[in-house]
């Protein structure tokens, strides 16, 4: 195996092949806080790419309920539990080797996907590595990809079906739950796990965006990217007996099609598209040599991820360098997020919950606008209003609120659409209607 | 000893990984549902939200604070609400959508 850098990782890490980069990348950002779970995203996608026979259990975008639910069922916890297998109590962060942007998070001294299948051994004492193939994974059954988040959302039971059922036996305690809804789409990962595990080599990136892509012409359905994708993306089809997934709606991305973007600008795929919660934004970034991203801090994507450092990858200790970021769920107690997000989950949340005047801005532009914005401005206003907000560290702050005016950018550098933050609206409590 | 006494009740047995019929929701240590649902009504504070349009969301079965909603009920809820807002304000945006924005789909 060939040794490449992963900047998420803070290190070099071992991959099936050379390191190589696209001139820029596919990359989007998810706000967690904002969702409800309405699966709109997830029908978009579904309508346009997977409503055909072979296609049914297919959901290229899905959204789960964490901590309980995953589509596979337990996809994330499969993979975790076998990386401590592979390497008991190991898989630890070293955060405080943060060194700029060759490791914005410290350095993860633990195992990836492609470090651990020479240590993970089966019961006869082979090694991952000899019996399967080169990415640590699994083959998920036909029962793990059965009923995506059916009962993973309903916070309670219905009130009247205690009495439905006769209104005898035992009653349960109510648990005091609190979950959040997880969006997933291919992560069009730098290192792809699918990409490093294909035999036939029929799973690509594109060099102009970072798509990653399964030529179905070469793709003979061995399934071994469904086995070694970490998060699960890659699905197979038994009617044509080849493995599919999410393609990034690439002709929406590529600004071509006359039909789809008549402007020739990028627009956003479906399931951003779609979004009622405006959780999302999506867009490219410029891609160093060294697989770093360029300085671009006017650009959301950057900004958000390496300037603000708010949004985080999705368990990047798998080490595929995953493009897909989220803004983490403020109320999740930090220990989950930190397994989930890596080290930097606990500025991420203060970095949200007290955003900077420019993030404040920035937050007012997701999902505005059909183009992918690729550049933003901050008019500065003057101040209109402040609220106390209380940090997860219990330390309270003051959120000064501008009247600000943000303006987006699409690709070639027309204004897209203005936003100004006004004078937040104070209704007067009921009991005080008359205190003047 | 009985054979009653010896009997292991359903509710006596550890949860396995592997059983298909397993309950998915359990509790996971740490968390507070009414934090969270204090998070929740400033983040659609944050997008504009009024208290009925948020409180809407408590109302919904499949919404992550409608456990708080059936155990507490729509009085505690709205008070809940109205001290968030009281705190917070909503934050007003007015956007303009320039006018050669075109194609697209959705």
């Amino acid at each position: 195996m060939a040794k490449v850098y992963n900047w998420q990782l803070g290190r070099e890490m071992l991959y099936p092949y050379e390191e190589r980069h696209s001139k820029r990348q596919f990359a989007f950002v998810f706000n967690i806080n904002r969702c409800i779970g309405c699966q709109t995203c997830t029908m978009a996608c579904k309508s346009t790419w997977t409503f055909s026979r072979g296609q049914e259990y297919m959901w290229w975008n899905n959204v789960e309920s964490k901590p309980y639910g995953g589509y596979p069922h337990f996809w994330d916890a499969k993979l975790l539990a076998m990386l401590e297998r592979a390497n008991p109590g190991g898989q630890v962060w070293n955060a405080a080797a943060v060194t700029g942007n060759r490791s914005p998070y410290g350095v993860f001294e633990g195992k990836t996907i492609f470090d651990a299948v020479s240590e993970e051994q089966n019961e006869e004492g082979e090694t991952f590595q000899e019996t399967s193939g080169r990415v640590l994974g699994y083959l998920p059954s036909d029962d793990d990809w059965d009923a995506p988040n059916i009962y993973e959302d309903t916070a309670r039971r219905p009130e009247n079906l205690h009495r439905r059922w006769g209104g005898e036996g035992a009653s349960l305690p109510a648990h005091q739950s609190w979950f959040f809804h997880l969006q997933r789409i291919c992560n069009h990962c730098t290192y792809p796990g699918c990409l490093a595990a294909c035999p036939r080599q029929a799973i690509y990136k594109r060099p102009e965006d970072g798509v990653v892509l399964i030529d179905q012409q070469r793709c003979r359905g061995y399934r071994k990217c469904v086995e070694g994708c970490p998060y699960k993306k890659s699905m197979y089809r038994g009617t044509t007996r080849t493995s599919e997934k999410c393609i990034a709606c690439y002709p929406r991305l590529e600004g071509k099609d006359d039909f789809i973007t008549p402007d020739g600008v990028p627009i956003e795929t479906r399931c951003m598209a779609a979004c009622v919660g405006k959780i999302r934004m999506q867009g490219f970034v410029r891609i160093a040599r060294d697989g770093t991203w360029e300085r671009d801090p006017d650009n959301p994507l950057y900004y958000m991820v390496k300037e603000e450092k708010i949004a985080l990858p999705l368990y990047p200790q798998f080490g595929t360098e995953p493009n897909g970021y989220y803004i983490p769920p403020r109320w999740v107690p930090m220990d989950y997020l930190v397994q989930m997000f890596g080290p930097g989950a606990a500025h991420a949340v203060e970095a949200y919950v007290c955003p900077s005047r420019r993030m404040l801005g920035l937050l007012q532009l997701f999902r505005v606008a059909q183009k992918i914005i690729a550049r933003f401005k901050l008019v500065e206003g003057k101040k209109v209003g402040e609220s106390e907000v209380s940090l997860p560290s219990g330390q309270k702050k003051t959120l000064e609120i501008f009247n600000d005016t943000v303006i987006g950018y699409d690709t070639k550098g027309r204004q897209v659409v203005q936003l100004t933050v006004e004078e937040p609206l104070f209704e007067r409590p009921q009991e005080h209607y008359n205190s003047i | 000893m009985s054979k009653e006494s010896n009997r292991r009740h359903g509710r006596d047995k550890e949860p396995e990984a592997d059983d298909p019929m397993e309950l998915r929701m359990v509790p996971v240590p740490g968390g507070d549902p009414v934090f969270m649902a204090t998070c929740l009504i400033e983040e659609y504070a944050r997008l504009g939200l009024d208290d009925e349009a948020i409180l809407a969301l408590f109302r919904q079965p499949i919404y992550q604070t409608h456990a708080l909603y059936e155990e507490r009920g729509e009085a505690w809820v709205r008070n809940l609400i109205r001290g968030v807002l009281a705190r917070t304000g909503r934050l007003r945006v007015s956007v303009t959508v320039l006018h050669h924005i075109g194609g697209g789909d959705g």
